[in-house]
């Protein structure tokens, strides 16, 4: 018991929900097995369908906005095992279309997403590695298998080809380069290890 | 990326084959495991730069057109245009103007725009926008396009091969077509030019013509009909730093653990060299290693088998439910469902990986934050694998491979 009041005196707020909150696991887990931080964001809950397995880290804000138009399609989709690492933002609010006319963030299984990434209005295929401060701009297909190395910019509307390493910000050393057929293996791999461990 | 952060080095690049030595290309190369081939025939490991490399098809990313049937196409020709100064895809926007409409192209990164004349008749826009060109340079692709012309004296015909041997060279050493266009027009406007196209290619071994990998052509489809990659043979090599308490008179306690991919048992042997330059090890100081373990055997990977288990318990982690368990499953010693363990000498075997003690010092300060790469040369003696043609290979049914890997000092 001493423990417990030790370690809720180190917590800098002292306000009661604070400390109810240091108590309770950081992370909300569901029976098949994903894991939500309570420190992320989620926006319009009803309009995102998360799949089995997927980690949502803390800070990450994920904006889905409710509209009857849509009916029951999800505004953003989560596959199996997708990894938000902390602080990334999928806003897919920002579409240039009529307003109304709402798009889709959809993310493929296996698919991770690094830390201050920013993904707009995107399709992003099966087992991804988008690395930390990224930025995929609205309506850009990611396809399957794909690299997006750490700080890459994606323009407006890309699309880029399977098996892919993106590096760099257009107009300065974008460079997008052929993978290895070996990467489906590793990038599957990266995403369960991301799972386990982080 | 977990795990695949070593480089190994392509026989290619290592001529001598010296173990003793550690080869000066080891300090240009930038491959991983999953970079590499491995040719079942030759027994060697193979890169990008030393395969045979063919296009099996071509085609627009954006529009998915294929331009396998068309040489000489480099970009599309349909309705796909991307950006001269950034390459990013640029919006077409068409507004009419009396009995005509005008086009605007735009681009999403950078502040490109390019607008059209009023076009009446309905003509292609890449067409419109080669009217547009300079003349004199569509003159000269006028008159290259027509090289199987009879016309041609033997001395151009001459000179148009030698032109398209070099071009071919040039080829392939440029893997991929997504680069910035240089635009030829450098006093005109600069036109929208037709978005890169995107090709598949087979790689093939130079020494026995092998298929190494051999995509299917249809580009909708990702399969591949032939995939000898070096990721199933080889070990995975890793290294990390140990715990703190571990550090004894400047020397950084390390573990190198080796991961089996194969469906067999592998004998190992692991040397490095005595000093280790500073241009190799990326730090600004000589390295010495000492490493205790240099023969062990790793066992096989099974089907079916299980992330954690496959992963070196340095690896594991505190941070989630799954992970802490394996780590406590681990450290029961007697009893516990796996044979991982600790032996006199320090090695850890586990499902199929081995870990290794070694410590590394150096020889002026080294700021402790800075984590070296060090350079191990490594022999694996197998049983080959059912999957390869053993028909083929000449060395019956054994496997002995020696290679070169930088491996990183992970945190």
């Amino acid at each position: 018991m001493a423990g417990i009041w030790s370690n809720l005196c180190s917590v800098k707020s002292n306000s009661i929900a604070d400390a109810v909150f240091f108590l309770m696991s950081e992370w909300i887990e569901t029976k098949g097995g994903t894991r939500i931080s309570r420190l992320a964001i989620i926006d319009g809950a009803s309009s995102i369908t998360i799949s089995d397995a997927c980690t949502v880290s803390a800070g990450c804000k994920l904006v889905g906005r409710e509209s009857a138009a849509r009916g029951t399609k999800p505004v953003i989709a989560l596959g199996k095992y997708v990894f938000l690492a902390a602080n990334c933002t999928l806003d897919p609010s920002k579409s240039s279309g009529a307003a109304g006319d709402l798009g889709e963030c959809t993310i493929g299984n296996y698919t991770t997403i690094g830390e201050n990434s920013v993904v707009k209005l995107s399709f992003i295929g099966n087992r991804v590695r988008v690395g930390s401060n990224c930025h995929l701009g609205e309506l850009c297909v990611i396809n399957d298998c794909c690299i997006i190395e750490d700080g890459a910019v994606v323009p407006k509307r890309s699309v880029i080809a399977p098996f892919s390493r993106v590096r760099g910000v257009p107009g300065q050393d974008y460079v997008v380069e052929e993978l290895s057929a070996a990467y489906r293996r590793v990038l599957e791999l990266n995403s369960h290890l991301c799972k386990n461990l982080e | 990326m977990y795990l695949y952060n070593s480089i190994y080095l392509c026989s290619c690049k290592n001529k001598t084959e010296s173990s003793v030595a550690i080869p000066a290309a080891l300090r240009g190369t930038k491959l991983t495991l999953p970079d590499l081939y491995f040719c079942s025939r030759c027994l060697v490991l193979r890169c990008n730069d030393c395969c045979i490399i063919e296009t099996v098809a071509k085609y627009c990313v954006n529009c998915m057109t294929d331009y396998s049937d068309s040489p000489g196409t480099t970009r599309c020709i349909k309705n796909c245009f991307e950006c001269v100064k950034c390459s990013s895809p640029l919006a077409i926007t068409a507004l009419d103007v009396g009995k005509g409409k005008q086009f605007t192209f735009n681009c999403g990164y950078c502040d490109y725009s390019y607008e059209t004349e009023v076009i009446t008749e309905p003509i292609p826009l890449l067409k419109h926008l080669r009217a547009k060109a300079d003349p004199r340079f569509s003159r000269l692709c006028e008159k290259y396009s027509h090289r199987d012309s009879t016309t041609l004296t033997a001395q151009m015909e001459q000179k148009l091969q030698q032109m398209s041997l070099s071009a071919n060279t040039e080829n392939k050493k440029q893997f991929h077509l997504n680069r910035l266009g240089s635009n030829p027009q450098s006093l005109l406007p600069p036109l929208p030019t037709g978005k890169h196209l995107v090709a598949k290619r087979s790689y093939s071994c130079p020494g026995c013509n092998t298929k190494l990998l051999d995509p299917v052509a249809d580009p909708r489809l990702m399969k591949y009909l032939t995939k000898e990659l070096a990721l199933d043979i080889l070990p995975l090599l890793v290294a990390k730093v140990g715990p703190e308490e571990l550090e004894l008179e400047g020397d950084t306690q390390c573990y190198l653990s080796v991961i089996n991919a194969l469906p067999s048992n592998a004998k190992i042997t692991i040397s490095t060299v005595e000093k280790i330059p500073s241009t190799f090890n990326k730090t600004e100081t000589e390295l010495s290693v000492s490493l205790p373990v240099t023969s062990f055997a790793v066992s096989s990977r099974r089907e079916k088998m299980g992330i954690l288990e496959s992963l070196p318990t340095q690896f594991l982690t505190d941070a989630t439910a799954e992970s802490r368990a394996e780590k406590l499953t681990r450290s029961v010693t007697k009893g516990g469902r796996y044979s991982a363990n600790y032996e006199a000498n320090g090695l850890e075997k586990g499902a199929n990986w081995a870990t290794v003690p070694f410590s590394y010092s150096a020889t002026e300060d080294l700021d402790c934050d800075i984590l070296p790469w060090l350079p191990f040369y490594v022999t694996i003696e197998t049983r080959m694998p059912a999957s390869m043609n053993r028909a083929l290979t000449s060395s019956g049914n054994g496997l002995k491979l020696g290679f070169w890997a930088l491996v990183p000092v992970e945190k």
